[in-house]
Formats: C-alpha cells, sequence, structure tokens
C-alpha cells in the first residue's frame, strides 16, 4: 500500500555524467587522486626529469610502493604490522647469506611467511593488540638482523647476479619495476575479485558482523599478515640484489614511508575503507614528491616537513574529518558570538 | 654553545612557517598549485638542468651524502663544502639518505637521471654501492668518494677519493700512546667502533699495528666495541674493568670521543681517576676537546669536518678540471691533540 | 519453502516450527532469561513485549544460536538445534535481523546480503551470482536499491531494510526481528510492517520484538510477555487489550520504595532552564529544574533522553535552543559543557567506565580532578589535601572499602558510582545531571545512591535524574517527563505517576498529555 514512499534509492541516475558522478563517490581514492594530480603538476612545472627519466621516478615508486602493497592488506582488516621494515632487513640477511641465489630467494619469502604467521599468531591466539605485538616483532627482527650478519653487511656471493638484476629487463623497466607492477595487479584482483581478499573488508569494517557471517576472521587475519610479511621480504630480496649486499639496517626510512603511501592513498587505519589501487596512487604521490624534491635539493629535513604537511592534508580533507572540523568551528564561532547575558 | 643550536632553531622553524605557508597557500589556491611544495624550499640552486652547464667553468655536481644537518658531523661538514663549491663554480645538489642504503641507491639513479657533470658519494653502507658507481660509469659520470672510501675492489670506479685517512688515526692515536706510556710497562684496555664497520676496522689496526712496532711495553689486555656509542662504551668499559682488575689497567684507548667520554665515566663511577690513566682516543671534538683540556683525556687526534668538506669539493673539481690519469687520493692530516695544543685555534673542535 | 500451511484457520494454531524449550540464561547472577518457553508456527507473527532488560534480546540470540542457554534446548520442525551455533541455527532456516546493525559499511549492498556465504568459484567471487541472489532478495521484501551502492551511502532505513533482505536471501523458515523499527520514521516503519505480514503469508514464521504497543497490535497474532527474565503471559491479540499488555509488562505491585519516597519540599526558583532544545533525535524540547527538585526523563531506549541530556548540558551539539543555569545570583548562558560546569553543573554521565571515572587511577585522584582548586596550591596538587577531601567524600557517599587509595578499577559497579557521585560532591554543585545512576549496581548501593541523590536535592541542587528504571524514577523524581521519538509526550507529577502510566505514555500506547 506504500510501495512508492520514497523507499527507492534515489540516488541511481542513469545518463552518463549520473553514473559517472556515482561511480567516483563511491570511490574511497578520490582524494589520493587529485593529490596525485597537484604533486604531479607541481613536479613537472618545476622538475621535468621527474617524468623524462621517467624509469628512475618509477624505481622509487616501486622501492616504496611494494612495502605499502603488502601492509594494505593487514591496514584494510584494522591491524597494523610494524615490522615490515625489519622483515625486509631480515629477509634480506637471510638470503645474502645462503650461497646459492635461488635457494636463497626462497628463503627469504619463507622467512616473510613465518614472521607474518607469527605476528598473526600473537594479534590472534594470544590476543596482543596489534601495534604491540608488531612492535615487539620489529625490536626482536632488527636484533636478529645484527646477530645473523654479525653487524656489518652481507655481500652476495653472486655480485655479478645482482648488478644485472638492477639492470632494465623490458623496455626501461628493471625487474624491481615489473614486480611492483605484478604485485599491484595481484593484489587488486585479491582485494576485489577474491572472495578471501573480499571478505578482508569485512573483517576491518565489522568484525562483530564478520564473525555473526560465519567468515573465519581469525584465518583471514593469518593470511593478511602473512601477505604483509612475504611481500616485505620479497622487497627485502630486491634491495639486497640489487645493491649486491644485504645491509641489516636496511629499512630505516621504509616503515614510515610505506605507512605514508597508505595512509595517503585513503586507507583508514582503523580498517575496512580504502583500496590496493589507492595505495598505489599515495606510493606514486609520495615517489614522485621525493625525486622532484632531491632533484630540487630540498635538504631532507625539509622534505619531511612536506611529505608531513602532505600527509596532514590527505587526512583531513577526508569528508568525515572535514564535517568535524567546520562543525566544531561553527559551534566556537557560534559561542564566541552569542550575547551574553549578565555573567 | 647555547646560542648556537638555538638560532639554528630559529632558523629552521622559520624555514618550516615558510615551506608551510607557501603549502596553504598552495592548497587553498586549489589546483595549479603544489609546486610551491618543490619551490618553498628549492630557492637554493636548483641547479636548472643537465645540458645548459659545460660553459664559464660552471659544473653540476650532485653530492650524495648519508648525513647533513641532522647530525653533529654533517652540520659542520656542509657549510664550507658549499662555500667552496660557490668559490669554484659548481652547483651542488646535496642529498642525504640517512644512511639507508637502499634510498641513497635510489637517489644515486636520480643523480644519474639527471645527467651531472660529476658525482660526489659518501657511502652510507660501501658494500652496496657497486651497482650506483656502475650506473655512473655507464652513463659517463665520474664519481669521487668522500669521508669513507669504497671497498678496494670498487675503488677503479671512482675517480678520487678525500677524507680522513682511518688507519692513520689510529696510528696517531698509537703514538700518543706510546709517547705517554714513556717506556713503561703498562696495560690498557680497548674500544673499538662499530664491528664490521670500516672505519672501526682501520681505526683498530692502525692502532695496534703502532703499539706493536714502536712500544711493545704497551699491552692490551682487553678490547670490546663500544659501537661508537657512549652508554654502549661505558657498560664495556666498566665490563672489562671488571674483567681485567682495576689495579691492571694503566690505560684507555677508545676509537673515538664520544666512546672515550663513556670510558672516562666508567672510570670515575669505579673511583678511578682519568687523570692518572693515559687515555687516547680519535675526534678531538665539542665533547673531546675540554676532556684534553680537562688533563682527562690524555691526547686526541683531529677529525676536521669542515676540510672534509672542503675537500670533497676541492678534489672534485680537480677531477673535473684535470681529469687526472691515477685515482687521486688525498688524506685529511692526523693532527694529534694534546694539552700542549689543545687551546690552539687550528685545532679548534668543529662538530 | 515447506509450507505446511494446509490449516487455513488463523495462523498461530498450526504445527509450530520454531520452539523454545524453558530456556535459562544468566550473565552473573542474574537470570536474564529464566525458564521460559514459547513456540511460532509457519505464518505466525509473534510479538515479543517487556521492559527494557526484560531478556527479550537475550532470549532471541539464544533462538539464533548466538548464544548457549544454561538449560532448555532449541527446537526447529521437532529436530533439537546444536546450542549455541550460528551455523547450525542458520542452516535449520533461522535468521536474525539484529538490534545494532551488522553491516561493512564499506562493502556494497550485495556483498553485504551474501556476506560470509558469498558465491565463489575458485576462490574467484561469481559476481553475475551474487548480484541475482541479492537482486531476489531486494525483490521478495520489495525494496530497490541500486546493488553496487556502498552501504555507508545509504540512510540508516535503508540499511535496516538490506540487513532484513540479508535473513530473507538465507531463505529462512523463522525470522526474528529485534525493534527494527526503532530508526525509522512512520512512513519506513509502515512500509515495514506491510512487508512482514506479506512475508508471513506466504508461511514465514516471524518472531517480532517491539516496545511500540500499537506496532505489536497492528500485525501480530499472538504475543509473548516477558517481565525480568520471566515468562508472563501468551495471549493471542484477538483477546487481549493495550492496556492489559502494558498491565503484564509492568507488572509488580507497588514496590516497597514508595513508602519511603521523597515529601518533596516546596522548590525554589528554576535553576536549569531549557527552552527549544533541537538536536540529533532530540525535537524541540523545554524542560526547567528547580533548586531543591528532583526532575525524572523516563522512556524507552532510543527515545532520545541521553542525547537531551547531553544537547543541554552543552556536551553535544545543539541545532537550535537555549540553555540558562541560575544560580549565586547570576545567570550564565550555556554555550559548552565548559561554561555548564564552570556555572556550577555536574554531569554523571550513563558509560562510567568510559566517561566518569579512569579505572588506572587511584580514588583519590579521581576525586581530586573536578576539585583542583580544592587541592592545589599555585596549581601544584597538594597530596595531603587530596586525601583529606577523598575521605571527607568517601566516607559521604558510604564507600567499600574506606580505601581511597585504591585503583577505582578494583571496586565494585555500585562503589564505582559512588566514586563518580563524590567527585561531584566536592564541589557542591548548584546543578547535578545524572544519567542511568544505578545502571548494573546491586541493590545495596542503589538504596545508598537513591539516598545521596535525595540528600543532594534536600541541599537546595536542582537534580536532573535520566533512567529506564521505572520504579527507581518513581522513588526519586518530583515531577517525570516521559519522552518518546525525541519529543516529551508527558508530564507527570509524582502523585500521578505510577509504572503503568508512565509506561502507556513511552510506548505510545497513549498519545495524550497527561495534564501537568
Amino acid at each position: 500500500m506504500s510501495d512508492d514512499q520514497g523507499l527507492v534509492l534515489t540516488s541511481q541516475r542513469t545518463d552518463l555524467i549520473g553514473r559517472l558522478r556515482t561511480t567516483l563517490a563511491r570511490r574511497t581514492e578520490g582524494r589520493a587522486l587529485a593529490l596525485l594530480v597537484v604533486v604531479a603538476i607541481g613536479a613537472w612545472i618545476t622538475e621535468p626529469v621527474v617524468f623524462t627519466s621517467y624509469d628512475v621516478t618509477l624505481g622509487r615508486i616501486a622501492l616504496i610502493g611494494l612495502v605499502a602493497l603488502g601492509l594494505t592488506a593487514v591496514i584494510l582488516m584494522g591491524e597494523l604490522d610494524l615490522s615490515v621494515a625489519s622483515t625486509l632487513a631480515v629477509a634480506g640477511v637471510v638470503m645474502a647469506s645462503i650461497d646459492n641465489l635461488a635457494i636463497g630467494i626462497l628463503a627469504a619469502l619463507v622467512v616473510g611467511l613465518v614472521i607474518g604467521a607469527a605476528n598473526a599468531f600473537f594479534v590472534v591466539v594470544v590476543g596482543i593488540n596489534s601495534f604491540i605485538a608488531t612492535l615487539g616483532m620489529l625490536f626482536f627482527l632488527r636484533g636478529l638482523g645484527f646477530v645473523l650478519s654479525d653487524e656489518q653487511p652481507v655481500r652476495l656471493s653472486n655480485i655479478e647476479a645482482g648488478i644485472s638484476f638492477g639492470k632494465p629487463l623490458i623496455g626501461d623497466f628493471t625487474p624491481r619495476m615489473l614486480i611492483f607492477i605484478a604485485t599491484f595487479i595481484a593484489m587488486q584482483i585479491f582485494m576485489t575479485r577474491v572472495r578471501v581478499g573480499r571478505e578482508f573488508y569485512a573483517v576491518g569494517g565489522n568484525r562483530q558482523a564478520a564473525y555473526d557471517a560465519g567468515i573465519p576472521v581469525r584465518r583471514r587475519i593469518f593470511t593478511g599478515f602473512m601477505i604483509s610479511g612475504i611481500v616485505a621480504a620479497g622487497a627485502g630480496a630486491i634491495n639486497t640484489l640489487e645493491r649486491t649486499a644485504a645491509d641489516p639496517t636496511a629499512g630505516s626510512t621504509v616503515l614510515l614511508s610505506s605507512f605514508a603511501a597508505a595512509i595517503i592513498g585513503g586507507i583508514l587505519l582503523t580498517g575496512g575503507r580504502g583500496s590496493v589501487f589507492g595505495t598505489l596512487l599515495g606510493a606514486t604521490s609520495l615517489g614522485i614528491l621525493q625525486v622532484a624534491l632531491t632533484l630540487s635539493a630540498v635538504q631532507v629535513d625539509v622534505q619531511n616537513i612536506i611529505i608531513g604537511f602532505v600527509l596532514f592534508v590527505a587526512v583531513i580533507t577526508d569528508p568525515n574529518s572535514l564535517r568535524a572540523v567546520v562543525g566544531s568551528a561553527r559551534s566556537y564561532l557560534r559561542a564566541r558570538t552569542a550575547p551574553q547575558p549578565q555573567s | 654553545m647555547t646560542g648556537e643550536p638555538r638560532t639554528t632553531r630559529f632558523r629552521l622553524f622559520g624555514l618550516a612557517l615558510l615551506v608551510l605557508g607557501a603549502l596553504v597557500l598552495a592548497a587553498c589556491g586549489d589546483d595549479d598549485d603544489d609546486t610551491a611544495a618543490s619551490d618553498g624550499g628549492a630557492d637554493s640552486e636548483a641547479g636548472d638542468d643537465s645540458g645548459a652547464a659545460e660553459g664559464g667553468g660552471d659544473f653540476d655536481v650532485f653530492a650524495l651524502l648519508p648525513q647533513g644537518n641532522d647530525q653533529p658531523y654533517g652540520t659542520t661538514y656542509l657549510p664550507p663544502m658549499e662555500a667552496m663549491a660557490d668559490e669554484l663554480g659548481i652547483n651542488l645538489t646535496i642529498t642525504n639518505s640517512q644512511y639507508d642504503a637502499d634510498k641513497q641507491a635510489s637517489e644515486c639513479e636520480t643523480a644519474v637521471a639527471a645527467e651531472p657533470d660529476l658525482i660526489i658519494l659518501w657511502p652510507a653502507v660501501g658494500d652496496t654501492v657497486r651497482p650506483c658507481l656502475e650506473a655512473a660509469k655507464d652513463a659517463g659520470i665520474p664519481v669521487t668518494v668522500t669521508n669513507s672510501d669504497v671497498n678496494p675492489e670498487d675503488q677503479d670506479l671512482t675517480e678520487a677519493y678525500s677524507g680522513p685517512d682511518t688507519y692513520g688515526q689510529g696510528v696517531a692515536s698509537g703514538e700518543l700512546m706510546c709517547e705517554l706510556a714513556g717506556g713503561d710497562e703498562i696495560g690498557i684496555i680497548m674500544i673499538n667502533g662499530l664491528t664490521g664497520n670500516s672505519t672501526a676496522i682501520d681505526r683498530e689496526a692502525g692502532f695496534e699495528d703502532t703499539i706493536n712496532e714502536q712500544c711493545p711495553n704497551v699491552t692490551i689486555l682487553a678490547r670490546q666495541p663500544g659501537n661508537w656509542n657512549k652508554d654502549e662504551s661505558q657498560i664495556a668499559a666498566s665490563e672489562m674493568i671488571t674483567a681485567v682488575g682495576a689495579e691492571n689497567i694503566q690505560g684507555v684507548y677508545a676509537a673515538d670521543d664520544t666512546m672515550v667520554a663513556g670510558a672516562i665515566d666508567a672510570l670515575k663511577a669505579r673511583d678511578i681517576d682519568p687523570s692518572e690513566l693515559i687515555i687516547t682516543s680519535i675526534g678531538n671534538t665539542f665533547l673531546g676537546n675540554p676532556l684534553v683540556v680537562s688533563g682527562e683525556l690524555d691526547g686526541t687526534v683531529f677529525q676536521s669536518s669542515s676540510w672534509d668538506g672542503e675537500h670533497a669539493v676541492t678534489v672534485a673539481y680537480e677531477v673535473l678540471t684535470n681529469d687526472p690519469d691515477e685515482r687521486l687520493v688525498e688524506f685529511m692530516p692526523s693532527v694529534k691533540v694534546t694539552a700542549d695544543n689543545a687551546d690552539d685555534p687550528s685545532v679548534a673542535p668543529e662538530w | 519453502m515447506s509450507g505446511h500451511v494446509t490449516d487455513e484457520r488463523a495462523p498461530g494454531s498450526g504445527r509450530p516450527i520454531i520452539e523454545a524449550d524453558h530456556i535459562s540464561k544468566h550473565f552473573g547472577g542474574v537470570f536474564a532469561v529464566d525458564d521460559v518457553s514459547l513456540t511460532v508456527s509457519p505464518g505466525e507473527i509473534h510479538g515479543v513485549v517487556g521492559e527494557n532488560g526484560a531478556g527479550k534480546s537475550t532470549l532471541m540470540r539464544v533462538l539464533a544460536g548466538i548464544l548457549r542457554p544454561d538449560n532448555g534446548s532449541v527446537l526447529v520442525d521437532g529436530r533439537q538445534l546444536e546450542a549455541g551455533d550460528t551455523r547450525a541455527a542458520l542452516d535449520a532456516g533461522v535468521a536474525l535481523v539484529h538490534q545494532e546493525l551488522s553491516l561493512v559499511p564499506e562493502m556494497t549492498v550485495a556483498e553485504n546480503i551474501l556476506l560470509g556465504s558469498t558465491p565463489s568459484q575458485a576462490g574467484l567471487i561469481k559476481t553475475q551470482e551474487l548480484k541475482q541472489v541479492a537482486a531476489d532478495a531486494l525483490d521478495e521484501i520489495h525494496v530497490s536499491v541500486d546493488l553496487d551502492e556502498p552501504v555507508v551511502r545509504l540512510s540508516v532505513a535503508l540499511r535496516q531494510f538490506v540487513e532484513i533482505a540479508r535473513a530473507v536471501a538465507r531463505k529462512p523458515r523463522v525470522l526474528i526481528l529485534d525493534e527494527p523499527t526503532a530508526t525509522l520514521t512512520p512512513a519506513e516503519t509502515d512500509y515495514l510492517l506491510d512487508m512482514l505480514e506479506r512475508l508471513a503469508e506466504r508461511g514465514l514464521a516471524i518472531i517480532y520484538i517491539s516496545h511500540r504497543i500499537p506496532e505489536i497490535f497492528r500485525i501480530c497474532h499472538r504475543v509473548t510477555v516477558l517481565r525480568d527474565g520471566k515468562h508472563v503471559d501468551t495471549v493471542a491479540i484477538a483477546d487481549t487489550r493495550p492496556e492489559d499488555l502494558v498491565d503484564k509488562m509492568v507488572g509488580r505491585e507497588l514496590k516497597l520504595d514508595l513508602q519511603d519516597r521523597r515529601e518533596a519540599g516546596e522548590p525554589g526558583p528554576v535553576v536549569l532552564r531549557a527552552i527549544g532544545i533541537r538536536a540529533p533525535g532530540v525535537n524541540d524540547v523545554d524542560l526547567d529544574v528547580r533548586a531543591g527538585q528532583i526532575v525524572g526523563l523516563g522512556g524507552l531506549v532510543g527515545a532520545g533522553r541521553t542525547e537531551l541530556v547531553r544537547a543541554i548540558i552543552g556536551a553535544d551539539l545543539r541545532s537550535a535552543g537555549q540553555v540558562t543555569i541560575t544560580a549565586g545570583g547570576s545567570t550564565t548562558r550555556v554555550t559548552s559543557y565548559r561554561s555548564a560546569v564552570a556555572a556550577g553543573l555536574a554531569y554523571v554521565p550513563e558509560e562510567r567506565r568510559a566517561d566518569g571515572l579512569a579505572l588506572t587511577m587511584t580514588v583519590a585522584d579521581n576525586v581530586a580532578l573536578p576539585n583542583r582548586h580544592q587541592v592545589s596550591r599555585s596549581s601544584v596538587l597538594l597530596v595531603r589535601r587530596i586525601a583529606e577531601l577523598a575521605k571527607r567524600l568517601a566516607d559521604t557517599v558510604g564507600l567499600r572499602p574506606p580505601e581511597v587509595q585504591r585503583e577505582a578499577g578494583d571496586f565494585s559497579g555500585g562503589n564505582q558510582q559512588k566514586v563518580v557521585l563524590a567527585k561531584w560532591l566536592g564541589r557542591e554543585p548548584d546543578v547535578i545531571v545524572l544519567d542511568e545512576p544505578t545502571r548494573g549496581v546491586d541493590v545495596g548501593a542503589k538504596v545508598e545512591i537513591h539516598r545521596l541523590i535525595k540528600e543532594l536535592a534536600d541541599t537546595g541542587a536542582a537534580v536532573l535524574v535520566v533512567s529506564s528504571d521505572l520504579p527507581e524514577l518513581l522513588d526519586l523524581a518530583d515531577v517525570i517527563h516521559v519522552m518518546r521519538d525525541g519529543r516529551v509526550v508527558g508530564t507527570l507529577p509524582s502523585e500521578l505517576a505510577d509504572e503503568k502510566s508512565v509506561m502507556s505514555l513511552a510506548s505510545g500506547e497513549t498519545g495524550a498529555m497527561i495534564g501537568v
């Protein structure tokens, strides 16, 4: 009797522009994309080399972005993995310590999986908050890296293989970039088309609902941490190959920049919102920014200030944050302008 | 002392404000904007690109450093470097990888892409610079090394080295020890730098070789790494004192002033007067020099950050203008500093 | 759908599809559900009513296999369900639409409808099938939503319907809805009720929980009344009247409490005055509290009481309205929580663990928090004065054990609440606002807290109390305002107020204002 009571969602416009607008509004990457455009235009004007030598820029993006791609899986579930940078270092050391390159790489990846599983074990089974669990893992692995390497860089036994690994393989693309692109495609498919990956969003967005719906939440968390671990270990193997040596102190700047890439990409740290594509955009913005600033001889301290500012902009332009800011500003102003009766 | 950090802080703060202001303006101006991000800080010398230079002796040079104003050494290394570059007509683009080898490698790729006339490299991790050197070589860009040399097998990929003679510094500190011991049979303890670090290895070898050759009457009773860190050095020293017995120790060698300060604290904590012992180290820093003046530290070896920064540029200039056939090596003179000359302006501490 | 609906008589008389057999469930020492039985037949809409805390939601969670009962069993089609197994309940055809929404905000409508049972092949999601099943479920409840829309972009009402579609998509034989209309507008409610009737006509058994008596009378065939976890009665709707239902819900004889019901003295001048308050969940409310008066705010959960109180004291934003506090000869306009506190207001929030107490600090330090000026000299806290003040206040409120140097978290719920009161007593507030002051508190502590609140009023404070506990409200308040849907729907002076009159107003069984 009241079928036409306005219960049909009216936001569905069927013309092209309407559809486009709906699609855009649904995406979480809008702000990351806008930021990327801004950064790219800025870089184009000041340092065109960023684009003429795009292979260098791409290399930097791949350096920052690879770890961030794996991290995205964990963050989307509302957990944190602070151990990624140390995982990278330890995996590199393990790999360089093994003479056979193939076995070394395999061992590095296994190390990543084991570390991921250990993180998940502490979070899921023991029930430690993931910030604390992975912070502990960070310190443990950093120490382990030093012990395994005897506190000095471990040189690859096959240095020539390493050096050729750093050379372009197809066109201008080095193996690192190709691996990065492949990882991105794999993660993108996993998080959008594969059931397990989609359920990560449920685990992060409404964990109780995920439990109630019969999703094996613990197993999903294990999977997420293991993805993060193996991707970080893979990045460690790539770094070790390209540098021809594994440095136990490696990754000192990786942790912050990979989190920064995810945040700039619009991933909500409390989970449930964001996308792998967003992380790619975030890493791209950050990579272009860093290369441009390096070319402009901006000091690293100032670079950090600028990156911090970009991060800040990325976070406060979140519609929710903006609403909160506007709301509190309005109530403040109202309180100020309201006449004060005799007090 | 108090005035200096404050002005730095003010300057940094001002700079931060400037950049933030530029960014805010940019963000408000909606679209064509974040440019200001790079503009704001880049007003120095953006080295506006490759091909332009070549003309009147102007050179574009990238300096890939692992530290900058974030470390005391880098803070006093940079100004003489920049001043000398200005004088010689060199456009410097300086990067700081914060000792992250991967970041330095990426900066190296960036530098190669910018096609400068030369790259000055201070390796973040010596073992990892080979690909960078090869990339530069492939692009026909000469590389000179500053502060810490690359591994021997990589040296033929570089044109020059300038910086401290780490072995020679150990030798100088050893000579000081020998002079002060004056033929007496004494036992000393030794605190070294980070295990595996090339500077630590060289200094240890230089010191030990000198002792063995010139004064076998000095015996090294125990040695431990202090990891360039004051606290760790204090712990290491304390352990060694316990292990060999305070009464057997007449001297201390530490591989730098920071660690020697830790060792002196350890001695004091055991009620041992450090001025009674023969103590030598390397550095002559703001920490070490006053210890020499007060007599707690008997001798140290001056490592001049300004010399280091300046000569990084002069050696690069030499390579650019004269293209020498041989690999150029310019060692920093290892000036000994004792109570006699510690007040001398020529050895005023720099970092 | 196995429809044994050959029986054309009134629904509810057929063979039951679901049976709750002597279910008991307790939390701590309290029985939330105490030996309750219930049967529902295919095609029947079975209402479940009761006051807040009567055990309705607990019973439903047992039926849906979320909670494992201490005693008794659930039978579907005569077969006993594995206790506490959500999957088994779902497989047997029991679907629960939760009271609090359990959707994943960033996932699409289609994904939410099939959450946990997404059709997939070799790990890959079968998008076409996913959308088809979701679309069918939405069709079945006659709701049209874009399947690709993330749920976060839907209105609250649409989310509620998606939630129902999710239950329907599982092809249930028993559908349980726990207060589905709490957040809906009248038009949306209307639509929902029609939809449920249609579903029932097709043989679905529906268990419908609501506080709203008119809804129960509109769609239910039979209704079960719970009170204090116990089964009171199950009656056919045709055989009962709204007033009788309310009687059964309230049930209690007049309580002993009423004997020491407060002799309200002559109330003083108006201290707290709120005019035209509007805020999310609050619709144009006026309110006065006088010195020495205790004003009660009654109503059901979700009626907007807490929202009103927080808007009045400035803790949440109001969209309209003015609040003034007149004390000590001056009138202050409340523009923020700070200004309210500065004007002499004290607020004891509902979530005392979250808002009212720092559990890891000692009682003394907690008490010192709002009394910084008394215990400090030139902003240095004086430990001895803190201890003295805490000791004195702990005695006043009867803290047990009276050890003020223990962490607040070590105390029982009732004593924690005493600490919260003690905090504010130290300031001798002119206005004190209490939200659910005795929730989760044992009886002994409850009596003492009531005594304290009355003493506060006797010393001239203006007191505003929100409570879902009717006897408490009746015991304390001089005047009771009853709220429903964000409005004050009735005001009862204490001599006219009883449980029935308050409940009728709160549940909307009587709409008319009862005179002031």
